[in-house]
């Protein structure tokens, strides 16, 4: 699997990683834009489209995350040195797989904002535990 | 079909990223940088060695 990710990154595994753990950070602060839309929560257009482009884009944004953690599983595997990084990681997946199997059930739709606003918290601290030391240079 | 869209897009974007990165880096820098920064820490380790070996040698000359 390493020998894979390293092939088809052309060798530069932590930094095509970390790129595109940046698009997932972007497209998750759009997705938090877009159920604030949805939910009324920022009066600028209708919820309709807005939850329509929240879902397409939240499908698109699962298979980035799911190739991103399996990227940084099989290159640098379970680090001691970043627990933190590792717990939220984990915490992400399994939020992101409750958060799947609600809106396919179609039941528990009231903790749909809950599980997203968490879902983007645990984002948020997986890329900024390990991202930022790695663009400003210090982690090469 | 608004599933196989967001797939194709997700697919896209790796895509475009690895072409990004591999054009502003080149294809295996990480493994070369990392490679360079061993030989240079080798390198180092060799000089520290060498100097306390003549320390070491001018000592016992004195």
């Amino acid at each position: 699997m390493e020998d894979f990710v390293v092939d088809i990154t052309r060798g530069n595994p932590s930094s095509v990683k970390t790129i595109l753990a940046s698009v997932v950070l972007a497209l998750a602060v759009y997705q938090l834009l877009l159920a604030a839309i949805g939910y009324r929560k920022l009066p600028v257009g209708k919820p309709e489209p807005a939850f329509f482009t929240h879902r397409a884009s939240g499908d698109m944004l699962a298979v980035l995350i799911v190739v991103v953690a399996l990227m940084c599983l099989s290159v640098f595997g379970f680090d001691g040195d970043y627990m933190l990084h590792m717990v939220a990681a984990i915490g992400a997946l399994l939020v992101l797989a409750v958060k799947i199997a609600v809106v396919r059930s179609g039941r528990g739709g009231r903790f749909l904002p809950y599980l997203g606003t968490l879902l983007f918290l645990l984002l948020a601290i997986t890329w900024f535990t390990v991202a930022p030391e790695f663009l400003a240079g210090e982690d090469d | 079909m608004q599933l196989i869209g967001s797939l194709v897009a997700a697919l896209a974007i790796i895509a475009v990223t690895i072409a990004v990165v591999t054009s502003q880096l080149g294809p295996y820098k990480e493994d070369t940088e990392a490679r360079e920064q061993r030989q240079e820490q080798q390198e180092e380790r060799l000089e520290q060695q060498e100097e306390q070996r003549e320390e070491a040698e001018d000592g016992r000359e004195d």
